[in-house]
């Protein structure tokens, strides 16, 4: 397997779940499907929400770079910038019972590397390729 | 007391999380209080799932009925622990 990198575009949600399979194909020899998975519905969801503001015309950009070892993603969206970003390494009591909130934390959780410039989120997962069952 | 039953959606996540939000406030509205909660089909979840089962979990306290969960597959159930839900939620 070589290097695979893509740019994907999108507005909105609407398409989100259908590029994210795309990309989960992509990796099914790898052990952290569900982590990306949801690294990427959060990410995606907060470009949309907070970046973005809800609207439909903003483009997200997500660009993805993948080889045998790890995977780096960034999504880049239309707005002013993560400013003051301050994420808990757990959920304290005063904010378990939050309706919201939890996005960042998760995906800091499921990923090995996480930093903002700017408008851009760029996450770093390394990856465990599956073991083949039939030598199980 | 009848408890009322819910099946968890497979990909209980945004636009799925937010249907059944909707669908539980409208039972909610016409009197039930009383949830179980069904994951046997459910294994994936995001923030947006846990919001909506932490704001059924709010509304149901506050009436003094009851939300139970149970089935949850361990990738889901890891997700609690990450975030202390299962310490909130009573899980069987």
């Amino acid at each position: 397997m070589g290097i695979k990198k893509d740019e994907i575009i999108l507005y909105g949600l609407d398409e989100h779940k259908d590029v994210i399979d795309k990309i989960i194909t992509e990796i099914e020899n790898f052990e952290e499907s569900f982590d990306i998975r949801l690294m990427l519905i959060e990410a995606l969801t907060n470009a949309f929400k907070h970046g973005n503001k809800c609207c439909v015309e903003r483009p997200i950009y997500l660009r993805y770079v993948l080889n045998e070892k790890n995977i780096k993603f960034e999504i880049e969206d239309s707005g002013t910038g993560f400013k003051n970003i301050n994420i808990p390494d757990a959920i304290y009591d005063e904010n378990l019972l939050n309706d919201s909130g939890r996005g960042l934390f998760l995906i800091k959780c499921m990923a090995d590397k996480i930093e903002f410039k700017n408008n851009i989120l760029i996450i770093q997962k390394y990856l465990t390729a599956k073991k083949n069952k039939a030598q199980n | 007391m009848n408890d009322k039953n819910m099946l968890i959606p497979k990909n209980f996540s945004v636009d799925e999380a937010d249907q059944f939000r909707e669908k539980v406030n409208a039972l909610i509205d016409k009197g039930e209080k009383d949830f179980v909660l069904d994951f046997n089909n459910c294994t994936f979840i995001d923030s947006t799932g846990l919001g909506v089962l932490v704001g059924i979990y709010k509304k149901c306290m506050e009436l003094n009925g009851s939300l139970k969960l149970h089935s949850i597959h361990p990738q889901v159930m890891r997700i609690f622990k990450l975030t202390r839900l299962d310490k909130v939620f009573e899980i069987r």
